[in-house]
């Protein structure tokens, strides 16, 4: 692949000395590919995904994004740059919708006024208006805050958004209202799109790109297509037709 | 209504005094809220990081909370002394716990999914905690705040149990001068002032909670409020404290009795008019000379009113010695060498166990001397408190002087003697020889014709250092020497604590009479 955004090599990571996180992981990202990364719980999905902004570190192997190996990065600027959202969205419950909005561009200094024009921009491409804006999110729905996740996420306009199964807490219609409005956002702005789900439906309608993982490592790692037609093995057959 | 009118005639009577003592408490419970705060915050921020710290402190502040706080205000006398600087701890230690456990729970208590988002966006550790945790947390911390002020503002009126002022001082000397509206004006004082203090905190803390949105009304209206509030209790901490023009000052100390607050009177207004030396008033120091004999010798009490049977028997450890005279000589001379301080002069009176009865049966029997009283004793019933049965110097001693055979001996509660004597339970009891209630009840006080019980004359101490540094007081005090007699003492005692005059109003008006004050 050319243009890769971010590419991990031969990682590998244990929390204890005894059970490895992950073994032996490599993974090449393509700049605007959306990748899912999907396995059973306990897989190490959330923390390969966690590499990619230095949220955890590694054992032994390399990680580069955009271009610059990971230890070189200044990790708190590299975050910066990074999209991230998480379970249940992790909003600020003691700011409102526009300061949570706000918050990367808070923390890095941005103009008051730069900061004011990018979240009404946000604001008009998400649909929120006035009142909402003021609102605490214990005040919107949960598919709602959801979506003020993904603003906040891209409000310093990142390369690269990482996201763990962000949709996971929501119902269904909510979910699939999100997921069409994910897929078009990435259709529209060409960044990086890497999430974790459980979801497979998720992972093989919004993914460019499947990494399939089980037991610490990536079985295999295609384009949906590929993947449903040429499982490399039994398990991988297995798992995605449950 | 009485109650009532009392009350608002106290306020009346005393402003200057109550103001004064409110302007302290303040002083007090603001200086102590800031070290507090500034100690409790840090700390609970600290043990967050350290589950073995976390442990030994919480641990160490949960103990000290539970010392009671009297205890904790003697134990520090001779570690500190007594006043500003040991109430200041006390209040200090016990205010911590709120604070630290607060600020540990609550920061301690943010989801760390939160955390998680804030650091993984880019925030800096700082920003972390600024913009996500504290914020979080603020809510717990304020609430553990709020206790300890209220906590603190209370407690700062056990301090004038060690001389450090406060509205305290007007309630400790409400008990000590039996006069229930002070008792009442203190106590209510004390309680609006931490009402307010609480109302003032809630009022802001309301406010802040919906900072984030724009301020409407109401939130103003509370965030003014609450602001308005801690501004005007600040402005208090800003105030000169009272008096201290020349830079010239005197502490007098007395002990928890209205005599002593009298004498102390006395001693002050002396003081004030006929030199330009501050007093600064420490009355009613609990403990009475087992606490202000310390301090007088580390220099932190520079005058006191004692009774030489005190000095004699339980500050010196000599053994009982009969001539009032020559063991004020002794006195005198014993307490210039060892502590190099002064008995300035013998008051005149003698404020000791005698015994009492009613004037008329005395007037019928023609009773004036114990030995008299001793040949008729088979009529009367005596009562007494318990433990002047058992002491070598109470009844069992006197009986071996007099030969007593009352009809009965009883043993009664300290508070329930005069009211038993009013009974006619019994018809004898033993009293204080300066007592009110022997005015009050027109008791008769009998000689001590064999002068059993040792001699309480009445002086005043001071300082030699204070007399060298201060020359105007040489001589002064020499001025009321034999100036009090008896039954002048039990007449200003009973001004005091049965007229409900104050101290000050009944002292200056002795030293008028005495030409002592111009």
């Amino acid at each position: 692949m050319n243009n890769s955004v971010i590419e991990i090599v031969n990682v590998t990571k244990s929390y204890e000395p005894e059970s490895k996180a992950l073994i032996n992981v490599s993974l090449d990202i393509s700049q605007g590919a959306f990748v899912t990364i999907i396995g059973p719980s306990g897989c190490g999905k959330t923390t390969l995904l966690r590499l990619m902004n230095g949220m955890t570190g590694i054992d032994s192997g390399k990680i580069i994004v955009m271009d610059k190996d990971l230890e070189n990065w200044d990790k708190i600027q590299l975050r910066r740059k990074i999209g991230y959202v998480i379970q249940q969205g992790g909003l600020f419950p003691h700011l409102t919708v526009r300061q949570n909005i706000a918050f990367v561009l808070r923390i890095s200094s941005v103009e008051k006024q730069a900061i004011e024009k990018r979240v009404s921009e946000l604001a008009k491409m998400m649909g929120f208006d006035e009142r909402q804006l003021n609102a605490f999110p214990s005040e919107l729905s949960g598919g709602q805050q959801q979506r003020v996740g993904v603003a906040r996420a891209l409000a310093s306009r990142p390369e690269i958004v990482l996201m763990d199964e962000p949709f996971g807490a929501l119902d269904n219609i909510t979910r699939r209202n999100l997921q069409h409005e994910i897929k078009e956002m990435h259709r529209k702005m060409k960044i990086t799109f890497i999430m974790v789900t459980h979801d497979l439906h998720e992972a093989f309608t919004l993914g460019t790109h499947v990494a399939i993982m089980n037991k610490g490592e990536i079985v295999q790692f295609d384009t949906p297509e590929n993947i449903q037609h040429e499982p490399v093995n039994k398990w991988v057959k297995e798992f995605i037709h449950i | 209504m009485t109650l009532l009118n009392d009350i608002f005639t106290t306020i009346a009577d005393r402003r200057d005094y109550l103001y004064e003592l409110l302007v302290q408490h303040i002083l007090l419970s603001l200086t102590a809220i800031i070290i507090i705060s500034v100690i409790g915050i840090s700390t609970g921020i600290a043990i967050l990081q350290s589950k073995k710290w976390r442990q030994i402190v919480l641990g160490t502040v949960n103990f000290l909370y539970t010392i009671p706080s009297i205890a904790m205000f003697g134990l520090f006398i001779p570690l500190i002394g007594i006043g500003y600087g040991n109430a200041l701890v006390v209040l200090v230690i016990y205010g911590l716990l709120p604070v630290i456990r607060n600020t540990y729970t609550g920061l301690d208590e943010v989801d760390p999914l939160l955390l998680d988002a804030a650091k993984g966006m880019g925030a800096t550790p700082w920003q972390v905690f600024s913009i996500v945790r504290w914020p979080l947390a603020f809510p717990t911390i304020v609430s553990g705040f709020r206790t300890m002020v209220v906590m603190t503002i209370a407690l700062a009126g056990l301090a004038s149990f060690i001389g450090a002022g406060g509205l305290g001082q007007a309630i400790y000397r409400g008990i000590n001068t039996n006069n229930s509206s002070l008792i009442l004006v203190g106590s209510i004082a004390v309680a609006l002032l931490a009402l307010v203090a609480d109302l003032g905190i809630g009022a802001l803390e309301k406010s802040l909670k919906t900072k984030a949105r724009k301020p409407d009304k109401k939130n103003r209206f509370l965030r003014y409020f609450g602001l308005g509030i801690l501004a005007l209790l600040f402005i208090f901490m800003l105030l000169p404290k009272p008096g201290n023009s020349s830079g010239k000052k005197i502490v007098v100390a007395t002990k928890p009795t209205a005599e002593q607050y009298i004498l102390g009177e006395i001693i002050s207004l002396l003081v004030e008019n006929n030199t330009d030396i501050q007093v600064i008033r420490k009355f009613g120091i609990g403990g009475g000379t087992s606490n202000i004999h310390p301090a007088m010798l580390k220099g932190e009490i520079d005058i006191y009113p004692e009774y030489t049977g005190t000095a004699w028997l339980f500050v010196l450890k000599e053994p009982p010695m009969n001539n009032p005279d020559s063991l004020y000589a002794a006195l005198k001379r014993m307490y210039a060498e060892q502590f190099n301080l002064e008995w300035a002069c013998r008051l005149g009176f003698n404020n000791t166990f005698t015994l009492a009865l009613p004037e008329p049966v005395a007037q019928n029997q023609n009773i004036n001397t114990f030995s008299e009283l001793a040949v008729q004793s088979n009529q009367f019933v005596f009562g007494a408190e318990f433990d002047f049965f058992e002491r070598e110097d109470g009844f069992t001693g006197l009986n071996k002087v007099y030969p007593f055979n009352f009809k009965n001996e009883v043993e009664l509660d300290i508070n329930l003697k005069f009211q038993a004597l009013e009974n006619h339970t019994v018809d004898v009891i033993n009293a204080f020889s300066t007592d009110s209630r022997i005015r009050q009840m027109n008791l008769r006080v009998l000689k001590d014709d064999k002068q059993f019980f040792p001699a309480y004359q009445a002086g005043i101490v001071i300082r030699n250092e204070t007399l060298q540094q201060y020359p105007e007081l040489k001589g002064l005090f020499e001025r009321l020497e034999n100036s009090i007699s008896d039954s002048a003492m039990l007449q200003l005692n009973y001004e005091v604590e049965i007229e409900k005059k104050s101290p000050n109003e009944v002292a200056a008006n002795f030293l008028k009479q005495h030409k002592l004050l111009k």
